[in-house]
């Protein structure tokens, strides 16, 4: 009997030994994103400044001139892009933390620098497939069709709508789905008609949602932000989290710069 | 597009004047270092995490980047989308056509007297 229970408290030791070198592990494999997110950043400002530079050289003017598309290409073949060479670090993380939340960034990370709608898709698949509850999904929802064609596409957003804890990306998810049923030229005409309904119950049960922001934009330009109207209130936050309204700065002129850091 | 915009503020900051940002960038970690390096002063709201599908950007519809708009110190929307020299010609008359109507209803304020 005591021996059994030696014997137990030597297997549950072990196995909190283990657990416990799998969460370092992941703290590792968590820092190395940090890394390599750094590294990026730095290898990514050097590929700019000497894009910069070359630019600046009288061979690229002359070339520019000459619309010579094969020097031009050639002249910028020697600099490193750094974006391939970090995918692969980054698919190499993913795919040693299967399921964990430094797969979910490591992925992230690779459908945002990558062109490749083949790749983009398999990666999305991947997400759906371990993350499908994330909050990410938000940002990506345009994305899910442009990647995997309609019908794949509806597919996961459909899961999204069951499966998403949030009511922001099932709303999201809908519209999506509805918009591409409506632009499918090969669906019935009942296809058409329902997807139509989904909009219209949308815009009436979700007014403010961002679809129904989306929908009512033609018409919001139309009837509010024409060249001698008062224009409406913008009510937010600064980058800083501080509370600011355009009304604030009413008694100025004021220059609104719709912009990003691109 | 930067040198433009922070030589603008710097030529108004005497005046009644503001240059305000909607900023749609998702990062704001790195967003704020990008401020510092290129010395970005003026004040922006933020899209959110959505990037370009934020919500002041959809409701506005707002589809390309940069999108301008010119108001009065009425709030009245003036001009949209001019850029450059053309910004800064449109800024400095809604500028003299506001101190324009404050001298105006200063003189009658003389006269009345």
């Amino acid at each position: 009997m005591k021996k059994t229970i030696a014997g137990l408290g030597a297997l549950l030791l072990l196995a909190s030994v283990s657990t416990a070198q799998v969460d370092a592990s992941h703290a590792d494999s968590a820092l190395k994103i940090k890394a390599l997110k750094r590294d990026y950043a730095a290898a990514k400002a050097d590929y700019v400044a000497s894009r910069k530079a070359l630019m600046k050289t009288e061979k690229y003017q002359e070339l520019r001139k000459a619309r010579d598309r094969e020097g031009l290409n050639q002249l910028f073949a020697d600099l490193d892009n750094p974006d391939p060479i970090f995918y692969a670090r980054f698919e190499a993380v993913a795919k040693n933390n299967e399921g964990t939340p430094v797969e979910l960034k490591s992925m992230l990370w690779m459908l945002d620098h990558c062109r490749d709608k083949v790749k983009n898709a398999a990666t999305m698949q991947a997400l759906a497939a371990r993350h499908i509850e994330g909050e990410f999904w938000g940002a990506k929802l345009r994305l899910v069709p442009y990647y995997l064609g309609t019908e794949k596409g509806n597919l996961l957003l459909a899961r999204l709508v069951e499966k998403n804890p949030s009511l922001a990306i099932q709303i999201g998810a809908r519209y999506r789905i509805a918009k591409g049923n409506l632009r499918d030229k090969s669906a019935s005409d009942e296809v058409h008609k329902k997807a139509q309904a989904e909009l219209d119950d949308i815009l009436a049960k979700h007014p403010d949602s961002l679809p129904s922001l989306e929908m009512k934009a033609p018409e919001f330009i139309k009837s509010r932000l024409q060249i001698g109207m008062v224009a409406p209130d913008i009510i937010g936050n600064d980058l800083d989290g501080v509370a600011i309204k355009l009304s604030d700065y009413r008694g100025r002129v004021v220059v609104i710069d719709f912009w990003g850091d691109w | 597009m930067y040198p433009h915009e922070r030589s603008l503020v710097k030529r108004l900051k005497d005046k009644p004047f503001s240059l305000l940002g909607v900023n749609s960038d998702k990062d704001l970690e790195t967003l704020h270092k990008r401020l510092k390096e290129e010395n970005i002063t003026w004040r922006s709201f933020w899209n959110g995490p959505m990037g370009t599908g934020g919500p002041i950007s959809t409701k506005w519809g707002v589809r390309g980047w940069p999108t301008i708009y010119i108001l009065d110190h009425k709030g009245v929307i003036r001009f949209k989308n001019k850029r450059g020299e053309a910004m800064d010609e449109a800024v400095d008359q809604l500028l003299a056509e506001m101190e324009g109507a404050q001298t105006k209803h200063e003189d009658e304020a003389g006269a009345k007297k």
